[in-house]
């Protein structure tokens, strides 16, 4: 049986531990919105916290988070209360297709965890595993300056 | 619009009467609105609570659609575009496309706000005039002096909930024709807002086919041929039936499906299958090196087809100062949407259900009824978000493999691809040779001359459609004879629109003009990729135009304004992007900046791109972009388009290329398929400009984007290196 923490709850699931996380959280837990991009952990679409790091789940064995923290999309905020970087996604349109937002708002939420001020070249470097087809970096891009200046005592508000 | 309420009624299935209070939607059970209410029409549902329900007739697949028709409703009725609830149109005629033909129920070609920028306005303004009506009446007012106002009939200082007027709404003959708002009203359309769709798709609960899930379900994965249009002969499915979870394995018409209780037992299993493939001919013995050079061999053998024959192209050319040629080549692309293809379906004696985010559900009903021996009212189709489209979800290739294994398995089954099948079972962007000759004549170009080899694009979509598209009329298998008739007589008679599409057309003032095509066509079968053949054709174009101002040295944005003629829209944004740009400036700074204008689906754009070279890497850095579409029904959204056609452009001129080896698809995954990522994408300035007035035509925002930024880019990399890269993607040859 394989017990970990999501969004917050322990779970255990019983199901093989060399099955990608990805497929446990969406067909076993029943959480969709991580999403299945390229099952080669190349495009980040199934970015989750785990431990606070943004990782590909696609490639991930479930064993591997026994015993660890997971945060999926689900577990940052919801319609009623966005997370800050949820809220500054909403506000700025990014989402076009919306199908890579989540793994690129997991990998925001992580970089402003770690570096509550960005610049270019750290939004790079944190963000360049996520691949969006619809081109909605530059509006990611601003969002995250955003929370950076505006939201950040908020951030380290939450994630204390 | 065009249909009537009685029309519209009948339709429904309803009784003529005057009563349409509680009545239900088109396939009802697809789309959720009150159980109460009043039906205005297809669109249109208002309960008496005060919820207005808008049945959206277009696919999302991030184009911002949605939201964009939203607006229009919202306008007429006054009404937070937020405030509405949304629902996507199940598969039915009342949801056609009246820009296409048969009035087919798709999305695509940039064609949506132009088809129901009158029609969904209209509806709303009818709407707004029978509640306005009842209200007068139940309020002793004159209808004159109430107002709509989010949500509220307004009548002097007092606020009426609308929910309140909406039975006797109902029985009010619909007027014949109510004025629309004038623009000088407009509180929604025009102004920017949030995306509807911004929440549901930042918080992770925006539902995409993928997402389908309900008790039963089974998962399949389809082992297909590595040559695309080969067929199972045999296969050692026995072996591994007995595998866990594994609850089928059968052959359907592409390849071998594995049905199991989850997506990695069925993975699993499949990784054992071993499969037997008659392999299709000639495509099995294509290899992409050659493939370029008989396409080459086909160009210089043949005139081609004449497309476009204007003035005296011949006399042109022999009384010109000089003569310049030069040969550009484009690559097959896949479309490589995030969200890999996937169908459910769930098939009972009596009924079908499809869960699936496609361009084209009018396609899907008719390719369930060519499969399954039921009748349109039993075919549900319930689309969801699409993951991108861009072209790729207007097949139906996808479900007809679900509904195949439901059918032959009984099981509720959803078909999920990975990305490898999705990259190699793709409907290609056709690969492309252009061979443009210009006479130069006193600094100006007197003609201009282009001849494109290559496959055309419609016989596929045709072989593919014309099966389900004929299904009312004809037995299954007819259609597809006829489609099969269709291709070859579009490839024998008449050259495909969509093979020569803007290779010259953008300027008029280019007097003596002539097209031909040289249709070659290994057999790899090809589809709509954003923009579709202009994605090709602006690179040949721009790329030469560019060429032929150096040669008759004179600036590139000059040049392109001394020849458009009259083409006011493509003269505004290139004196826009001129100045957004700072061009006169950079240039003379000797910056590595370059210029491609290109119309496409009414809208015409211009980009400037500045690049850096790093050794044989090209940079892109920044990007200005001008677009004239008219009138415009949401800045933010198109803005957005713009930027997302750039970046989508920009991953073809870099990385961007299909090959072919033994007939098989090389590339799998995002390693070898390279697109761009956030540290490679520019800076992008956008602006919208309207040279042609409010009246002026709309034209499109989804893909006028991308045709211009691979030659902008191109012609950038000429003006650092003097190097000019004629083939996509762009690449300086090794040393």
């Amino acid at each position: 049986m394989l017990e970990f923490t999501l969004n917050g709850t322990t779970v255990a699931v019983d199901a093989p531990t060399d099955v990608p996380l990805l497929w446990i959280v969406r067909d076993v837990l029943g959480l969709k919105g991580s999403k299945f991009g390229c099952g080669a952990g190349l495009c980040g679409a199934c970015s989750m916290l785990i431990d606070g790091e943004s990782t590909r789940t696609c490639i991930l064995p479930a064993g591997a988070v026994s015993g660890r923290d997971v945060v999926t999309i689900e577990g940052l905020g919801s319609s009623d209360k966005p997370s800050p970087v949820q809220q500054a996604w909403i506000e700025h349109s990014v989402a076009q297709c919306g199908y890579c937002q989540s793994g690129q708002i997991i990998s925001a939420t992580a970089l402003l965890a770690q570096n509550p001020d960005p610049d270019d070249a750290a939004i790079d470097a944190a963000m360049s595993g996520n691949i969006c087809r619809c081109g909605t970096y530059s509006a990611i891009r601003t969002a995250i300056k955003s929370v950076a200046v505006s939201a950040s005592p908020n951030m380290s508000e939450e994630a204390s | 619009m065009d249909t009537t309420r009685r029309d519209l009624l009948k339709l429904m299935g309803l009784s003529t009467a005057g009563l349409v209070v509680g009545c239900t939607l088109p396939s009802a059970s697809a789309v959720a609105v009150g159980q109460d209410g009043w039906q205005h029409d297809a669109f249109l549902h208002l309960d008496s609570t005060g919820l207005l329900t808008f049945v959206m007739p277009r696919a999302e697949m991030g184009q911002g659609i949605s939201h964009g028709l939203t607006t229009l409703v919202a306008e007429e009725l006054t009404i937070d575009p937020a405030k509405i609830n949304v629902q996507q149109a199940p598969a039915d005629a009342a949801y056609g496309n009246p820009l296409f033909p048969g009035n087919l129920q798709g999305t695509g070609g940039s064609t949506s706000m132009l088809a129901h920028f009158e029609g969904l306005r209209q509806a709303a303004a009818t709407m707004r005039s029978m509640l306005l009506t009842a209200a007068a009446s139940d309020l002793a007012a004159d209808p004159g002096v109430l107002t709509l106002e989010e949500g509220y009939v307004v009548f002097g200082h007092d606020h009426h909930p609308w929910g309140r007027f909406v039975a006797a709404a109902a029985d009010i003959p619909a007027p014949e024709k109510v004025p629309l708002k004038p623009a000088s009203e407009y509180r929604y359309i025009g102004m920017r807002s949030p995306r509807i769709d911004a929440v549901e798709k930042s918080v992770g609960t925006a539902k995409f086919g993928i997402d389908v899930d309900f008790e039963g379900l089974h998962r399949a994965v389809v082992v297909r041929c590595p040559v695309i249009g080969g067929k199972p002969e045999s296969h050692n499915g026995e072996a591994i039936a007995q595998a866990p979870g594994v609850r089928a394995v059968l052959a359907i018409y592409d390849g071998v499906a594995v049905v199991a209780d989850t997506l990695w037992h069925a993975k699993s299993a499949a990784s054992k299958l071993e499969v037997n493939w008659e392999y299709p001919e000639p495509l099995r013995t294509t290899d992409s090196v050659k493939l370029r050079v008989d396409m080459a061999i086909a160009a210089a053998n043949s005139a081609g087809k004449t497309a476009v024959d204007e003035g005296d192209v011949d006399t042109a050319f022999e009384s010109a100062d000089a003569v310049i040629e030069a040969e550009y080549w484009a690559p097959y692309l896949a479309h490589a949407t995030m969200e890999p293809m996937n169908c459910t379906v769930r098939l009972s004696a009596d009924r079908c259900d499809v869960w699936t985010g496609n361009q084209a559900p009018g396609l899907i009903q008719k390719t369930v009824m060519t499969l399954v021996d039921l009748s349109a009212d039993q075919v549900f189709i319930h689309n969801q978000y699409l993951g991108g489209g861009f072209g790729r979800r207007t097949t139906t290739d996808m479900v007809q493999e679900a509904v195949e294994i439901a059918k032959e398995t009984g099981l509720a089954v959803q078909v999920v691809w990975s990305r490898e099948d999705d990259m190699r079972n793709d409907y290609y962007r056709p690969a492309s040779l252009m061979r443009y000759r210009g006479a130069i004549t006193q600094g100006s170009l007197s003609a201009l001359s282009v001849q494109r080899t290559g496959p055309n694009i419609m016989p596929y979509f045709l072989g593919e459609v014309m099966d389900d598209m004929t299904i009312d009329l004809l037995p299954a298998g007819v259609g597809r004879f006829l489609g099969s008739a269709g291709s070859w007589l579009l490839n024998a008679a008449t050259v495909d629109d969509s093979s020569v599409e803007g290779l010259v057309e953008d300027y008029h003032g280019v007097t003596s003009r002539s097209v031909h095509h040289v249709r070659y066509d290994p057999g790899l079968r090809l589809g709509f990729w954003r923009s579709v053949g202009h994605s090709f054709s602006a690179f040949g174009k721009e790329s030469f135009i560019d060429e032929a101002a150096y040669a008759a040295g004179v600036d590139p944005i000059a040049f392109r304004l001394a020849h458009l003629g009259d083409n006011p829209r493509m003269r505004a944004v290139l004196e826009q992007v001129a100045m957004l740009s700072d061009w006169n400036n950079r240039r003379s700074r000797n910056e590595a900046i370059g210029i491609a204008c290109h119309t496409s689906f009414n809208t015409a754009v211009a980009q400037v791109a500045k690049v850096e070279i790093l050794g044989d890497q090209i940079a892109v850095t920044e990007v200005w972009c001008a677009a004239d579409l008219g009138l415009v029904v949401n800045p933010s959204v198109v803005e957005s388009q713009m930027q997302s056609g750039i970046i989508f452009g920009l991953s073809a001129a870099l990385w961007g290329e299909i090959t072919l080896r033994q007939g098989e698809v090389v590339q799998g995954n995002f390693n070898d398929y390279r697109v761009a990522r956030m540290r490679e994408a520019p800076k992008i300035h956008v602006t919208l400009v309207n040279a042609t007035g409010a009246d002026a035509p709309l034209g499109g925002a989804g893909e006028p984007g991308t045709p211009p930024i691979a030659p902008a880019v191109a012609n950038a990399v000429f003006a650092a290196t003097s190097t000019r890269l004629r083939e996509l993607p762009l690449k300086f040859l090794q040393a």
